[in-house]
């Protein structure tokens, strides 16, 4: 017995040798070839997202051009043509009617500006209460307009809670042009005394809340969502949605209205980290 | 000019700007009065209903019921509403849906220089009114196939940046049909590729923007 076996054992010894040499190459072979598809697919399917992502863009930047740039400009053509009709005989009227004009065109560049993602914010993230409390200066000179912004400008004021955690580009630009929105709707619509900007840097979630103390939405905006011109709640809503954010909307009649836009802090915050880390020695 | 024979005028848009320009226009002809302003479709209507305008100028891209349906919606119940189109678009599939729908007069905004007064005037007499430049981007493709609904509805989902997987799963249907709706997309606009079919199709107004 013990001869067959010493001979089969030295008969079977290489094959195992063998094997054991070949098996590990195999296996890794086949894991490596495996890799190499699931990388190949994940290109092909970045690959593909990029091209989806850019016909979105596309399309936004179209629809924005046209919301902003191109029906101001519209609307100034008409304006300017009203005025070349005043010319002749009442001057004062049509001198009036370019102010307005000039005004508006001012305006239509401003909002292309945007449109085209030229966003007014900028290079830091910690700049977003800055660049919020900009938005007073830019919306008050229309209140010194004849004609439609007649109001009185309301006070403008940006609180901020927390320390200023840089954002996520991003994310930082939606929140402004989010805000701008708002603020923009405060000081045009609400007939408010004050229009208030809070941001709140929190642990866990970044906040900013635009609240006036004007004459609240129409319920029919409320209810459906949109009033005239801009792109309104529903934008505000879809633009948040799309990263991440929550948008939530509270107005009563004659006594304000406040949006409130919430973004998780992994969402929001560039450096998730450092923003706890913030969190707890502010705590401490 | 008493209010009685001026020409009582509704201005259907949803941007103020505009709004506020055919406003200041319209305020220098005496025989001409803006009774009112809307900002939707739904508004439209409701503000047909109060003014019962002579004339409504009317904007086709708008949130919530579009202009195409207001005017569906105005001449169902008034059957002798004149509505002028005055659009940011010139697209042929767009035009010949406001004129289907009812309207009596297709302008475009851009290309207006001294005709909006004239053509309220005109059409207040009773005329219809195509401009040249629509006239000609519907003659340029009277003959062409158009699309079928379900393929203005996977357009649009291109053009909201979905893949063809997505398309298939949102409107329930096999990934490979999706694939064959998109490449018959892209033979009936001639389209090289899916960006280029959604430029087309919303220059010529098959999808909204």
């Amino acid at each position: 017995m013990l001869p067959i076996a010493s001979l089969t054992g030295r008969q079977v010894t290489p094959v195992v040798e063998y094997l054991c040499m070949i098996l590990p190459v195999c296996v890794l072979a086949v894991a490596h070839l495996l890799r190499v598809r699931s990388l190949k697919q994940q290109l092909q399917e970045s690959l593909e997202q990029r091209f989806e992502d850019r016909i979105r863009e596309r399309t936004r930047i179209a629809r924005e051009l046209h919301d902003s740039l191109l029906q101001g400009f519209q609307g100034m053509m008409f304006r300017l043509e009203a005025v070349r009709r005043l010319l002749p005989n009442r001057p004062e009227k049509a001198a009036d009617q370019l102010d307005v004009a000039i005004d508006a065109g001012l305006a239509a560049i401003n909002e292309g500006r945007q449109a085209v993602g030229e966003r007014r914010v900028s290079g830091l993230g910690t700049d977003l209460p800055q660049a919020l409390a900009d938005l007073g200066s830019e919306f008050e000179p229309d209140s010194q307009l004849p004609g439609n912004y007649r109001d009185a400008a309301p006070d403008f004021r940006v609180l901020v809670q927390g320390c200023a955690i840089a954002l996520k580009p991003i994310v930082r630009d939606e929140v402004c042009c989010i805000a701008r929105e708002a603020v923009r709707n405060s000081f045009r619509h609400a007939r408010a005394g004050l229009v208030e900007v809070e941001i709140v840097f929190a642990e866990g979630t970044f906040t900013v809340r635009v609240r006036d103390d004007g004459v609240g939405l129409d319920p029919a905006v409320l209810e459906h969502g949109y009033r005239k011109g801009h792109w309104g709640l529903p934008g505000m809503r879809e633009r948040a949605l799309e990263f991440g954010g929550e948008l939530e909307v509270w107005s009563q009649r004659n006594a304000g209205t406040e949006i409130e836009l919430k973004i998780d802090a992994r969402i929001a915050y560039a450096h998730r980290l450092r923003a706890l880390f913030m969190g707890i020695a502010r705590e401490n | 000019m008493s209010e009685k024979s001026s020409i009582r005028i509704l201005c259907v848009d949803d941007h103020p700007l505009l709004l506020d320009g055919i406003a200041a226009l319209i305020g220098t002809e005496p025989q001409m009065r803006l009774v009112a302003e809307a900002s939707s479709g739904v508004e439209a209507v409701r503000q047909f209903r109060a003014t019962l305008p002579d004339i409504t100028l009317m904007d086709l891209q708008m949130r919530g019921m579009n202009g195409v349906d207001a005017i569906g919606a105005i001449r169902t119940e008034w059957p002798w509403a004149k509505i002028i189109v005055l659009s940011a678009f010139g697209g042929d599939a767009m035009a010949q849906r406001a004129l289907k729908a009812g309207a009596q007069a297709y302008l475009l905004k851009g290309l207006v220089r001294g005709e909006l007064l004239d053509t309220i005037r005109l059409v207040h007499g009773g005329a219809k009114w195509i401009q040249a430049e629509v006239a000609s981007s519907i003659a340029a493709h009277v003959a062409d196939t158009a699309l079928t609904d379900r393929e203005v509805e996977v357009l649009g989902l291109i053009a909201h940046g979905k893949s063809n997987k997505l398309i298939a799963h949102n409107l329930s249907i096999h990934e490979e049909t999706a694939k064959t709706h998109v490449k018959h997309i892209l033979a009936k606009l001639h389209a090289n590729d899916r960006t280029h079919a959604v430029t087309l199709a919303l220059r010529r107004g098959i999808i909204p923007l």
